[in-house]
């Protein structure tokens, strides 16, 4: 009896304790296996309570976090020297053992999804107690980037407790410690004193996941939320209104762009049966561009929480070149120059008119493809993009589907002009996904949907792949994008979508460009 | 005997004339949007529009124009869904009430089929296998069958015990001709009152699913999706995305469920023994 | 005996039949690797993913995996999570036990007396009135009733909670939001049995014997009309464990039916199929239970 008098007081004191910490997300974290996962959510959850050798700081630089520094042996072989004196929850010191073994499982696990990331490291194995040594199969001058994804578990602990165990009651060396959680609902952390850098502050934390935009800014404005990521740019005004709260915008990484149709002739599928497809000629895609109002949609769709986008990089990534910059919208300009191309209206209803194989005319029908559950206000985009085009005289519908059906049919090139995004801090990873021609064996070009080809762009991008020198990488790629956004036209860029964030009143935060929200960044006022 | 409900009726035919004419009678093409006439309120508040009776949408979408639109997609999923699950529940009902061997097939099938809830399957199917009207109307047609076999098969045993077919039995009429001439008129009440049940019912399962966003694809006039597109400006003071078209659907439901109650009151054969 | 042995083995095989279906089912909607593989995974690495969760085995052999293992209570692993799917399920149940029964709760609280008053007041106004809104309430769209309550209690009056389920004040919104077709449904129910009863002869000999109507009302009629009232709740709590998908997504409830819908929405196969079988085992009890329970009260039905 008396036990449960003391049980119940410590309860009731508990409760009267300092207040939980509240941050709302979009979505939850579905596991708490740090290298299983490769989603953004999920990440940041983990990120709470796992750490890993290099991380992305705010302004888009890779920092060292756990790493004291990394130092390059040859080509294939690094060496990592770690930080000393950090601790794990459970009391342990990280020692090599852990970040090796920890390494290699991001790297080969079966079910790994950061192998995209850490997958060319063969060999990890400690050298002494605080230094590691890593082998790759092929060079990659980003190890120390990709060693973002993995993150530093404890060994003994990992071996003692098993795959299950661990994520039942998962340990890192973050700034929080885990305490319960409900699998893509919430999670509940405590600050951990043994922290070995700047302790957060507040000292208990619960992530919870909030689906519907408008339910979590009602939380935010009553109270029960402290932070609430992505509110809706329909709310802006509202919470800034209320007094209790205000909207943090951070430029983000990911890039919403328009690609076209490279490689058919005959027989795109987003256009009239047996019409001929004008966007292999450059001059046309460049009259798309040039049709395209980006800042009417940043402005009246995106309600201001996005940015106008100059080319594909956005100016955080390395490779960004200045000199790059957008056609003007010029819907006049646009339309003749597809006249001049042949496309003309020739029976006077119109509408612009392709040519088909057998020498006929047909009208200038182009369906968009877009997802509509994927980006912010991606469906509405979609709408607005055909409205612009219809200004110029093409016959231009939208097909918006959930993603589930769009990726798909993006991989297997049923579109003509599609809209999608791309979100990457690594450029050498966007160039080669997206910008170096497709291969056989899916090692270069996986992205590159509509196959854009140039020989002069694949031999850059494979040289800066290779090149160890940040100067003469960066170099290399900005000469790659200059070639392929201005004179191929490559790709439509529109705008880099901000990251939001709705923060009450008394806390200091600021979100960073990668989308990662961490409750650890916010400071008492 | 109840009288015939004519004030629900007429609401009633007035919603479906509408939906069918909705291509002339709605002022705007459903989809048209401009985003310079982006969320007008109705036109009976300041800053609404008289074009836009009932104000327009975060595309700039005429809402009268839609909720016509919706309502004509409403109306045709229950009746073409119906009409499969009829097609197919109610055949199989009559041989599987006349046929010991199949019977008991049939109503197997109509175990594991009642085992699952129509919605759930629905949603399944629908979920994975991609949205769109004409698979709504397929999936949710088919999965109806099980209660119209169920119901069909239960008055033919009833009916097969009755003198006149013990009669024509004892005569040698043949077995199709019993189950066609004889049975089936006289199973067809049971058959209407389940039809008065599964329209309404249907109705809000197609809403239900497009709110989920599993039901029509997304550039059909859907109340369903109108109301999940609105729920998005739920908290910016736009109210009339979300409130007009459920009240819109929620009528359409209501008529139908009161001519239906009139229905069965009228047409259940058990009802009317209650009654007398 | 034999009816009630033969009841459980047709249970079983819906069970295992809706099992077997929606697996074959799964495997037309196409190649899950599209979706469990993230974008930036070679094709090499992508085998290699498709290994590790036994896809690529033939169907056949897949189908025997699952069913050994579902034999021994073994539902999958949860491809997004990792997680079991049964646990997953498991650690959700609570929350959506609780609001079910908070909605059939608040359903019986209204529906029962309010479907009393109906039957004995038989074509007053009040019954009128309230036939009517029953009507309404099963007329009314689900979801739409959750916004209505939402724009009204959170959004204008500021009183409720929209989100979650902290607390009971969580709870009141969506309860309500699922209780509003079940009352509706219960007063239907409970006032054409009622009159049912009331019509028949030995409640009319215990009129005649001059029993105040009191009486008659709740000692004869409201117990006769109980049973089918307590199986159409059972039916119901069925229904609800399962149909409660769309108050959930509304109300960011962390229950079983948004994990289920998130799960369809991320096509994660293993917790998806363990849903539906899970749904498919409740219904099946429930309906064994009731078929039992009729059967105890009735032994007639047993030989029909």
């Amino acid at each position: 009896m008396r036990r449960l008098l003391v049980a119940l007081l410590a309860l009731l004191t508990l409760g009267y304790a300092e207040k939980t910490f509240v941050v709302a997300y979009q979505g939850g974290a579905v596991t708490l296996d740090p290298h299983m996962r490769n989603e953004t959510t999920t990440l940041a959850w983990q990120q709470h309570i796992f750490e890993t050798p290099f991380f992305y700081d705010p302004e888009g630089r890779v920092v060292p976090v756990l790493a004291e520094k990394i130092e390059q042996i040859d080509e294939n072989t690094w060496k990592l020297y770690l930080k000393k004196g950090v601790k794990f929850h459970d009391g342990t010191e990280m020692t090599a053992e852990d970040v090796a073994f920890s390494i290699l499982r991001a790297a080969t696990h079966e079910k790994s999804q950061m192998k995209g990331y850490v997958g060319k490291v063969s060999e990890a194995k400690p050298l002494d107690r605080y230094t590691v040594l890593i082998k790759t199969k092929v060079p990659d001058p980003l190890l120390p980037a990709h060693l973002d994804h993995a993150a530093v578990v404890p060994k003994a602990y990992f071996e003692k407790v098993g795959e299950e165990g661990f994520n039942k009651h998962p340990i890192g060396t973050g700034p929080y410690k885990f305490v319960s959680w409900l699998n893509g609902d919430h999670l509940n952390l405590e600050a951990f004193e043994g922290y070995w850098g700047k302790k957060p502050d507040f000292k208990r934390v619960k992530l919870v996941n909030i689906p519907n935009g408008a339910t979590r800014v009602a939380a935010l404005l009553s109270g029960e939320v402290d932070i609430a990521e992505k509110v809706l740019p329909q709310d802006f005004a509202r919470v800034e209104r209320s007094g209790v709260a205000t909207v943090k915008q951070t430029p983000g990484v990911r890039v919403i762009y328009i690609a076209l149709d490279y490689w058919r002739e005959y027989g795109s599928e987003g256009l009239p049966e047996g019409a001929k497809n004008p966007f292999l000629d450059p001059r046309a895609r460049k009259a798309i561009y040039m049709a395209i109002d980006a800042e009417a949609i940043v402005k009246k769709i995106m309600g201001g929480a996005a940015t106008v986008a100059e080319q594909f990089l956005a100016p955080i990534h390395e490779g960004y070149n200045p000199e790059i910059k957008r056609f003007s919208y010029d819907p006049k300009a646009a339309k003749k120059i597809l006249e001049d191309l042949g496309y003309g209206d020739t029976n006077g209803d119109g509408w612009l008119e392709l040519p088909t194989k057998e020498g006929g005319r047909v009208p200038f029908k182009l369906r968009i493809d877009a997802p509509n559950d994927r980006y912010l206000n991606d469906a509405q985009i979609a709408q607005a993009l055909a409205n612009m085009l219809r200004k110029i005289g093409i016959q231009a519908e939208v097909n918006a589907v959930p993603k589930k059906v769009f990726f798909p049919n993006m991989t297997k090139g049923h579109f003509t002009m599609y809209m999608a995004g791309w979100g990457s801090m690594d450029s050498i990873n966007t160039a080669l996904s997206l910008f170096h021609s497709k291969d056989e064996s899916g090692l270069y070009g996986r992205f590159n949907r509509m196959r854009y080809q140039n020989p002069e762009v694949d031999r850059l991008i494979e040289e800066a792949a290779r090149t160890f020198d940040k100067k003469k990488r960066e170099d290399l790629l900005k000469k790659a994008m200059y070639i392929a956004m201005v004179e191929d036209v490559a790709y439509i860029p529109l705008h880099y979508e901000n990251v939001i964030a709705g923060v009450r009143k008394g806390v200091r935060f600021t979100p960073r460009p990668d989308e990662y929200l961490h409750a650890f960044a916010a400071e008492k006022e | 005997m109840r009288r015939f409900p004519w004030l629900t009726a007429l609401v009633l035919f007035a919603l479906v004339l509408s939906a069918i004419f909705a291509p002339w009678i709605a002022p705007h093409p459903p989809l048209e949007g401009d985003l310079l006439r982006q969320h007008l309120p109705p036109a009976w508040l300041p800053g609404g529009d008289p074009r836009f009776p009932l104000g327009t949408d975060e595309q700039g979408r005429d809402i009268l124009s839609n909720i016509l639109y919706g309502l004509r997609v409403s109306l045709s999923v229950g009746f073409f869904a119906v009409l499969i699950s009829v097609f197919i529940g109610v055949p199989l009902g009559l041989l599987a009430g006349y046929s010991r061997r199949f019977g008991e097939i049939v109503m197997r099938a109509v175990d594991v089929q009642l085992s699952i809830p129509t919605f759930l399957i629905a949603l399944v199917v629908l979920a994975l296998w991609g949205s769109g009207l004409l698979k709504l109307i397929l999936v949710i047609g088919i999965v109806g069958w099980a209660e119209y076999a169920r119901l069909v098969r239960g008055a033919v045993l009833a009916e097969r015990e009755r003198e006149y077919v013990l009669a024509a039995e004892a005569l040698g009429v043949p077995t199709s001709r019993i189950l066609f001439r004889h049975i089936l008129p006289n199973v067809l009440s049971v058959v209407l009152v389940q039809v008065s049940v599964d329209v309404p019912r249907v109705i809000l399962l197609e809403a239900t699913l497009s709110f989920l966003g599993v039901g029509v694809s997304i550039e059909t006039p859907s109340i369903g999706l109108m109301v999940k597109r609105g729920m998005d400006y739920l908290f910016s003071g736009v109210w009339w995305t979300t409130v007009l078209p459920g009240l819109a659907l929620m009528l359409l439901v209501l008529t139908t469920n009161l001519l239906g109650d009139w229905t069965r009151d009228a047409f259940d054969p058990r009802r009317r023994l209650v009654r007398s | 005996m034999r009816y009630f042995f033969v009841r459980f083995l047709q249970m079983l095989f819906a069970v295992w039949a809706v099992a077997t279906l929606v697996f074959l089912f799964l495997q037309l909607t196409g190649d899950p690797m599209e979706l469990l593989a993230p974008e930036d995974m070679t094709e090499a690495q992508v085998e290699e993913l498709r290994k590790a969760y036994g896809l690529d085995k033939p169907i056949h052999v897949q189908y025997l995996v699952y069913m050994k293992n579902l034999l021994r209570g073994d539902l999958g692993v949860s491809w997004t999570s990792g997680e079991p799917a049964l646990a997953l399920l498991a650690q959700r149940f609570p929350a959506t036990l609780k609001l079910v029964l908070v909605a059939l709760g608040i359903a019986i609280l209204f529906g029962l007396p309010g479907g009393v008053w109906a039957a004995v007041r038989a074509d007053s106004l009040v019954d009128r009135a309230l036939r009517f809104l029953s009507v309404v309430g099963i007329s009314a769209p689900t979801f739409w009733i959750g916004i209505m309550l939402i724009l009204i209690f959170s959004v204008t009056l500021g009183w409720l909670p929209s989100a979650g389920a902290q607390s009971w004040k969580h709870y009141i919104l969506p309860g309500v939001t699922l209780s509003f077709y079940r009352i509706a449904l219960f007063l239907r129910m409970i006032r054409s049995t009622m009159l049912d009863v009331l019509s028949q002869d030995y409640v009319r000999t215990a009129r005649a014997k001059g029993l105040p109507e009191r009486v008659v009302v709740y000692k004869h009629a409201l117990r006769n009309a109980l049973i089918p009232f307590v199986t159409l709740v059972g039916l119901q709590f069925g229904h609800l464990m399962a149909g409660a998908v769309v108050t959930e997504w509304i109300f960011a409830w962390p229950g079983m039916n948004r994990l289920a819908l998130n799960a369809l929405f991320t096509e994660d196969r293993p917790v998806i199929l363990a849903f539906v079988v899970l749904t498919a085992a409740i219904f099946a009890a429930v309906n064994f239970v009731v078929d039992v329970l009729y059967g105890l009260i009735d032994p007639r039905v047993r030989y029909a």
